[in-house]
């Protein structure tokens, strides 16, 4: 156990650790190469965006009835992923637990990253995207407003009010830690840049004090999270379709936007800590806490499928009886099958304590689990859509190359921000930690 | 060069344990308006230095109130008063659906209303200080003790601080 | 515009609309005459309406064509044509987009280089003589036949090849006659009375009236290969064409008729004649044995025969002077040909409106070319063409005078609409040409029936163009004939697979392949477009190993073709059927090298053929379905089927926590009677034509995204096969509508779910919401990819849709707004009937009911009110407009 003095004097050598992957001045010739290669992989994105927008949607694989493919397997996982980082800097801090200092930084980054491409999908997907605006309540010339009973529109709001929300919460967050980096640096313009960026910030106490209501009250709104990923299931929801029209489907879709969402913070946790030397920092308790909570949200996701599969056979609903037993046993089962397996049968490997705590077991489960709550995503939205009602409109989807290109590109993007993320922004929160030090007595960075 | 006036002393201290104790006794021996600088939010801090402003969360609640309240009569205009449609037979005022983009615009505006609020009321906070206490956002701690004139002199202030453990102590 | 209500219908006076509309370039001629009433003025923007005809394989199919500023757009039928009683068949409703059609032929042609039409007369007028012979497909029209008199005369002999026999002959000039309408009891043993031809509106009219009247339509059919017809039956019995004599002849068995050795049946055939022939028992006069083609001329004898003694000719079948004129020699009249030209005594040939290079047996290709000199007139540079020295495009119907006969013998002066768009020519210029004697086709016409008419020719003339028929010009009866003395046939069955050849139901004999609304027209029983398939019964399917699609072999008589396979459900053990019309090379323009050529290996114009054989070959053709899943799956709520007085409707009425709207008038419902949809496609192809839907091509199809607004789903159950033509249901609680997020579709105020095109965006989500998925949606910009020459048939009242925007059935709004708009200037309310909508109005069966819920005497009311009445998916409680009246079991 150390005592007072011994643990201060941890503060200097863990805020140079951090502050300097953003300080250092030669970059690193592995960061240069995953620049490259996710500049290589958005390129891709454009490419897919600009062939969209010359041809049309024709050129991805939807038909009727499956009129969505793709394009809102995406702009749903995507925003699902997000979920897990409002989650651990917002939800988790409201409950008081340090652990999550560590982590928060990038989580919230990749909140922020994967919002701003599931923003993209639902903008490009459109058959008309040029006047992708009216979905909003802009005054125009005809004098005619968005329909706000449409769960659509209800999205619109939802991803809107979320990347501003997710994106103010992270600034806060950063702002102190801007300061850090401004009084470190050792270059003029790093200096001045990161001095503009801290809005002049010095660590008074009675700024901290407001700063703190702030950051605790943003984080209370940012229980929004619950109602974003509600208003994601509630666009299947308010369908009539048989295997969307479930009022399990809003629990269903947060809880599994949860679960996607830490398998890709403790992926992202096991690269950065691998990647920059963290370990002290991302210890393996946190890969511990995050696995227990991994498998908990898996556990409760598969209770939800059980429920749903379980509401429709209960209800007696010919139709919805129909899609179970398709959705077990018929064409489209192996959709279900292999989601289930990647994504609930990998997942057991966290009863193992070895597992759990290892930051490649857990990360390569999380790999598993997102893979799996994306194909997840891809049965219900177009499984859903290729057997409804009449059997004389079933048709299957299959995705096109096009299609392809942007689900990759997309990935690259993604990686392309975090890339920057990681050279020009602190990755851990420094101040954050530094407190959890000082408050839990230093033994899990010594 | 002119001799500036000091408007405080700044004492530092190693640990935030440390910090707390000097401000208890800072505050003991009448000091008012007292402010700290840290790395990191001290808990117990704010207390200590008797800061009881609660504009912020006010703020935030009427933020969120304001915000939810305007998109919902926007809603209610928009698709009831000026241009009412039938949409799947549903009621003009459908008021479970408009509620909720009211409810995401009003968590939005209860969160920028807190920030605006702050950013408003910390505006001159952090300004007296410089790059002197560059270790204030790295490990050391501050106690900043402002100088009422009458009481004491800066001097006096200063061996105070010394006395109660002040590795160092600077003129704001 | 005026309402669709043969009451009020605009026209054309003289002199004054001939300016205006002259204005326009290709107004109709001058002395065109148009409908019934005139009013005052012509009115820009208000459509006119011409009585005239659509011949489909010479037999005249009645029409009203619709014109907009002088181009025609829409055909409806004439509803006071007697033959027709106003309703049309899918490839009537076509011949509008036929007419603009980009591949029609445009030039004279000598061989390969243009000329000059004088340069053909000229050549023409010196060619009439012994030497020269004229070929054309079925001829009613008496001006062609008068000039083909005249040509006779000269020594020109005229023969006639037709690929599909429709009209069942009995002896020279004589035809059978159906009247259905009179039958309680239908027996048709091979007779695809319902199928598409010269004949279905005829039949299915009075077919559907009788079932209507619950006074008959009762049908027992025994086929090789699944038709409409049997789709229609009570009782269906598949078996191959060879069993078809048998059954034939056990049924005159049975009425003392016919040979003394009673054929040997199946335990199945057995049970099914005997049901006939009770049925027929008992209804006496009212029964109607039918034999169509595949069972052979010795059936046919014996079937005539078994009717006479039943009562039922003069009654529910009569002998009519054939409106087709008979060539000279006959039935023979092609083989005569095929003879002369072999035999080298044809100098020079002319091929009028026929393609045998295509359509006839190959030997004909070799006999053509000891022809030394061969003109070709149609309407396409087909392959007939490309073998002839000279080639003249023949106008169409819509474009120049003339005259034809419907299939009940009522003669319609065709009058021209639009005058010839690519310099078309009339047979009757060709032929006048010939005769040495140039004439317009008008005075060729009117000398007809100057010379028929003895006096008042102004009146009647002028009356015949007005109600689009001529009264009193149906066929006679022809009472007593020497009845053809049915002969003992019948061998064993030979080695090998039957082969049924069938005209394909949405080309027929391939002739309108160049037309793509008919090529993307989903067959009823396959729904598969752009192609045609072999037919298989599952038994042989399983034998080679082919699914639907995989490409398979038949030898017919050393010949082979090979296509896409195709499990047909119903199809009789070891037969296969091919559709003729495909596998085109010339003429067909984007259909040219689809499909296979079942020509190629048809035995001289037969309808079957035996001792084939089929083998699977490697690959599959990739086939362009619009319908994947054809069969319930179980959820037989959807397509119901009640007994008698039993009631179809299972749901209870619905409660909601919305409030109720305003119930205003009129409420547009729609009623589909499922008992009287005979599955033949009108209605779709009228919806295509009215609202300008584009087509898309087969790979687009084939992707799923056909454009149908209204489509008629299949599905084959085990007894049988059930037609469901599902349009939008227009619902009171639409999920579409509440989906989408920018207003783009919404509920008016009279009912109906609104499609805002200029206001979508396309998220799709009312796709994705609607439980019937009737909307369509422009993947790419489909309307922008036509051919510029289709953009005169667009109809002005209806928005043209770009890409990615969505569509549906709209009720035909424009129409619903013209009558709103002309009972509002005259100050009343609508009236019942006066809104048709482009489906209901071409339904030869009338099995579409439309009109306003509010008025409880309306047609759609009553048909609400039938026990039968039920919602597709009514217990979603979406409130759908578009209901159904269940069919009932055909017992």
């Amino acid at each position: 156990m150390m005592d007072a003095a011994d643990r201060h004097a941890l503060f200097e050598p863990l805020t140079r650790q951090i502050a300097e992957i953003t300080l250092h001045r030669r970059i690193r010739v592995a960061w240069w190469l995953a620049l490259l290669a996710s500049a290589a992989l958005t390129a891709l994105f454009v490419v897919g965006i600009v062939w969209l927008f010359a041809e049309g949607v024709g050129i991805w694989g939807i038909n009727i009835p499956v009129t969505w493919g793709l394009d809102i397997v995406n702009a749903v996982w995507w925003v699902g992923i997000a979920h897990a980082g409002t989650l651990i800097s917002a939800l988790v801090l409201l409950m008081r637990q340090t652990w999550r200092n560590a982590l928060n930084r990038f989580a919230e980054a990749m909140t922020l990253f994967a919002v701003t491409i599931a923003l993209i999908f639902p903008v490009i997907h459109l058959g008309r995207p040029e006047v992708f605006y009216w979905m909003l309540p802009i005054p125009n010339a005809a004098g005619v407003w968005p329909q706000f009973r449409s769960p659509l529109l209800w999205d619109v709001f939802a991803y809107l009010s979320y990347f501003l929300l997710s994106a103010t919460f992270w600034y806060l967050g950063l702002m102190p830690d801007f300061a850090t980096l401004r009084d470190r640096a050792r270059a003029r313009w790093q200096a001045w840049i990161y001095g503009r960026l801290a809005l002049g910030w010095r660590g008074s106490a009675v700024a901290w004090a407001r700063w703190r209501q702030t950051y605790l009250a943003v984080a209370a709104c940012a229980f929004i999270v619950v109602s974003v990923h509600s208003a994601v299931a509630m666009l299947f929801a308010s369908s009539l379709l048989p295997g969307w029209h479930s009022t399990i489907f809003p629990p269903m879709f947060v809880v599994g936007a949860v679960f996607s969402g830490l398998a890709t913070v403790v992926i992202l946790a096991a690269v950065l800590r691998w990647s920059f030397c963290l370990d002290n920092v991302i210890t393996d308790e946190h890969f511990d806490i995050l696995s227990r909570l991994m498998l908990g949200a898996g556990l409760f996701t598969g209770y939800t499928y059980g429920l749903a599969l379980f509401h429709a056979w209960f209800g007696g609903d010919l139709h919805a009886r129909h899609t179970v037993v398709l959705r077990l046993a018929g064409s489209l089962a192996w959709q279900t099958w292999l989601s289930v397996a990647l994504s609930l049968g990998v997942l057991q490997a966290l009863w193992w304590a070895r597992v759990r705590r290892s930051p490649a077991g857990a990360a390569l489960v999380g790999a598993a689990v997102v893979v799996g709550m994306w194909l997840e995503r891809y049965a219900i939205i177009t499984g859903g859509l290729a057997r409804d009602f009449l059997p004389s409109a079933w048709r299957d989807y299959a995705p096109t190359l096009p299609e392809w290109l942007l689900q990759i590109g997309a990935f690259g993007l993604f990686c392309l921000l975090f890339v920057l993320f990681t050279r020009f922004v602190p990755l851990i929160s420094i101040f954050e930690v530094k407190a959890e030090a000082a408050a839990n007595g230093g033994e899990r960075h010594g | 060069m002119a001799e500036r006036r000091v408007w405080a002393l700044a004492a530092e201290f190693r640990g935030a344990d440390d910090l707390l104790d000097a401000v208890r006794q800072i505050r003991g021996f009448g000091f008012r308006d007292l402010d700290a600088l840290s790395p990191f939010p001290v808990p117990g801090l704010p207390e200590a230095i008797g800061f009881e402003d609660r504009t912020v969360p006010y703020a935030a609640a009427a933020g969120f109130v304001l915000g939810f309240l305007a998109v919902f009569a926007g809603e209610v205009w928009m698709n009831a008063i000026d241009y009412p449609l039938n949409v799947a037979g549903t009621a003009l005022l459908a008021w479970p659906a408009f509620a909720y983009a009211a409810f995401q615009v009003g968590c939005l505006v209860a969160a920028a209303a807190a920030v605006a609020a702050m950013l408003w009321l910390n505006r001159r906070v952090n300004a007296p200080y410089d790059e002197a206490f560059r270790r204030a956002t790295q490990d050391r701690f501050f106690v900043v003790v402002p100088v009422a004139d009458g009481r004491f002199t800066p001097r006096e202030i200063g061996d105070l601080l010394y006395g109660i453990g002040a590795a160092r102590v600077i003129e704001v | 515009m005026p309402a669709h209500d043969p009451s009020r219908r605009a026209f054309l006076t003289g002199l004054a609309a001939a300016a205006t509309l002259g204005a326009c370039g290709d107004g109709p001629p001058r002395e065109a005459v148009a409908y019934v009433d005139q009013p005052e003025n012509v009115i820009p923007g208000k459509p006119l309406f011409f009585a005239t005809a659509i011949p489909l394989q010479g037999y005249a199919q009645p029409v009203l064509a619709e014109s907009h500023m002088g181009r025609p757009t829409k055909l409806e039928g004439n509803p006071r044509h007697p033959a027709s009683r106003g309703a049309t068949d899918a490839f009537t409703q076509a011949a509008v987009a036929e007419l603009y059609g980009p591949d029609r032929s445009r030039a004279v042609l000598a061989g390969d280089d243009a000329a000059a039409w004088a340069d053909f007369a000229a050549l023409a007028a010196a060619a009439a003589g012994p030497g020269l012979r004229i070929l054309t497909g079925t001829v009613t029209s008496p001006t062609l036949a008068r000039q083909l008199g005249m040509l006779a005369d000269r020594g020109v002999r005229w023969h006639v090849h037709e690929p599909i026999a429709t009209a069942a002959t009995v002896g020279p000039g004589i035809a059978l006659l159906s009247r259905l309408d009179r039958a309680r009891v239908v027996v048709s043993v091979g007779d695809d009375l319902l199928g598409p031809g010269p004949h279905q509106v005829w039949n299915v009219a009075r077919w559907a009236e009788a079932r209507r009247r619950q006074a008959g339509g009762l049908l027992l059919v025994a086929e090789p290969t699944p038709t409409l017809t049997g789709t229609a039956a009570a009782d269906r019995l598949a078996v191959p064409p060879s069993r078809l004599d048998a059954l034939v002849r056990a049924i005159g068995a049975a009425f003392g008729v016919g040979g003394t050795t009673a054929p040997s049946l199946s335990e199945r055939e057995r049970a099914w004649v005997e049901k006939a022939v009770r049925r027929m028992g008992a209804a006496g006069a009212r029964a109607l044995l039918a034999v169509g083609p595949a069972a052979g001329a010795e059936a046919a004898a014996l079937a005539l025969a078994v009717n006479r003694v039943t009562g039922a000719l003069g009654d529910t079948v009569t002998m009519i002077r054939s409106p087709a004129v008979t060539p000279p020699d006959g039935a023979g009249s092609f083989q005569a040909l095929l003879d002369a030209m072999q035999a080298g005594v044809v100098e020079r040939l002319l091929i009028l409106d026929s393609n045998p290079a295509y359509t006839a047996p190959p030997a004909f290709r070799g006999a053509l070319a000891r022809v030394p000199m061969r003109y070709h007139a149609g309407p396409y540079r087909d392959e007939t063409a490309r073998l002839c020295h000279w080639h003249v495009p023949l106008a169409h119907a819509l474009e120049d005078w003339s005259d034809a006969r419907a299939v009940d013998g009522t003669v319609t002066v065709i009058q021209p609409l639009i005058r010839p768009l690519g310099g078309g020519v009339s047979a009757h210029t060709v032929l006048s040409a010939f005769l040495g004697a140039p004439a317009a086709p008008l005075e060729t016409v009117q000398a007809t029936w100057r010379a028929t008419w003895d006096d008042g020719f102004e009146d009647r003339w002028a009356e015949a163009l007005r109600e689009g028929f001529v009264a009193g010009t149906d066929a006679q009866t022809v009472a007593e004939i020497a009845m053809p003395q049915p002969r003992e046939t019948g061998g064993p069955a030979g080695e090998g697979l039957d082969v049924v050849f069938l005209p394909d139901p949405s080309v027929w004999d391939g002739r309108y392949a160049a037309v793509p609304w008919l090529q993307e027209l989903p067959k009823p029983l396959t729904k598969v477009t752009w192609d045609n398939v072999i037919c298989l019964p599952a038994a042989q399917a399983v034998r080679v190993g082919a699914g639907n699609g995989d490409l398979v072999e038949v030898v017919v008589d050393g010949r082979s073709v090979s296509g896409a396979a195709w499990i047909m459900p119903g199809q009789a053990a070891d037969t296969l059927t091919l559709f003729l019309g495909y596998g085109r090379t010339a003429g067909a323009g984007l259909a040219a090298g689809r499909g296979y050529d079942a020509y190629a290996v048809r035995p001289d114009g037969a309808v079957t053929a035996r001792g084939a054989t089929l083998r699977r070959l490697g690959g599959a053709s990739g086939l362009a379905v619009t319908q994947l899943h054809q069969t319930l799956a179980g959820r037989t709520d959807i397509v119901r089927t009640v007994g008698s007085g039993e009631t179809a409707a299972t749901d209870h009425p619905t409660a909601s926590l919305h409030p109720p709207w305003p119930d205003l008038r009129p409420a547009w419902g729609m009623v589909i009677d499922l008992d009287l949809c005979t599955g033949c496609n009108a209605c779709v192809v009228a919806c295509q034509m009215e609202n300008s839907v584009p087509y898309v091509g087969p790979e687009e199809v084939a992707r799923g995204r056909a454009m149908h607004w209204l489509r008629v789903d299949v599905y084959h159950e085990a007894d049988g096969a059930v037609f469901a033509p599902v349009p939008c249901m227009h619902c009171e609680q639409a999920p579409c509508e509440l989906g989408c997020p920018v207003n783009a579709t919404v509920h008016g105020p009279d009912g109906l779910n609104q499609m805002v095109y200029a206001r979508c965006i396309g998220t799709r989500t009312c796709s994705s919401y609607c439980p019937w998925k009737v909307r369509r949606f422009n993947f790419f910009d489909y309307a922008g990819a036509l051919p510029d020459d289709y953009r005169p048939q667009r109809n002005p009242d209806v928005t043209v849709r770009g890409r990615g925007v969505m569509e549906k059935c709209t009720y035909c709004v424009q129409r619903i707004s013209a009558a709103r708009i002309d009972a509002r200037v005259e100050g009343r309310a609508v009236a019942e009937g006066a809104v048709r909508t482009a489906c209901q109005q071409a339904c030869p069966a009338r099995a579409i009911a439309f009109g306003d819920l509010g008025n409880p005497d309306s047609a759609v009311s009553r048909a609400r009110a039938d026990v039968r009445h039920y919602a597709m998916l009514g217990e979603l409680g979406t409130r759908p407009r578009t209901t159904y009246l269940a069919r009932r079991r055909r017992a």
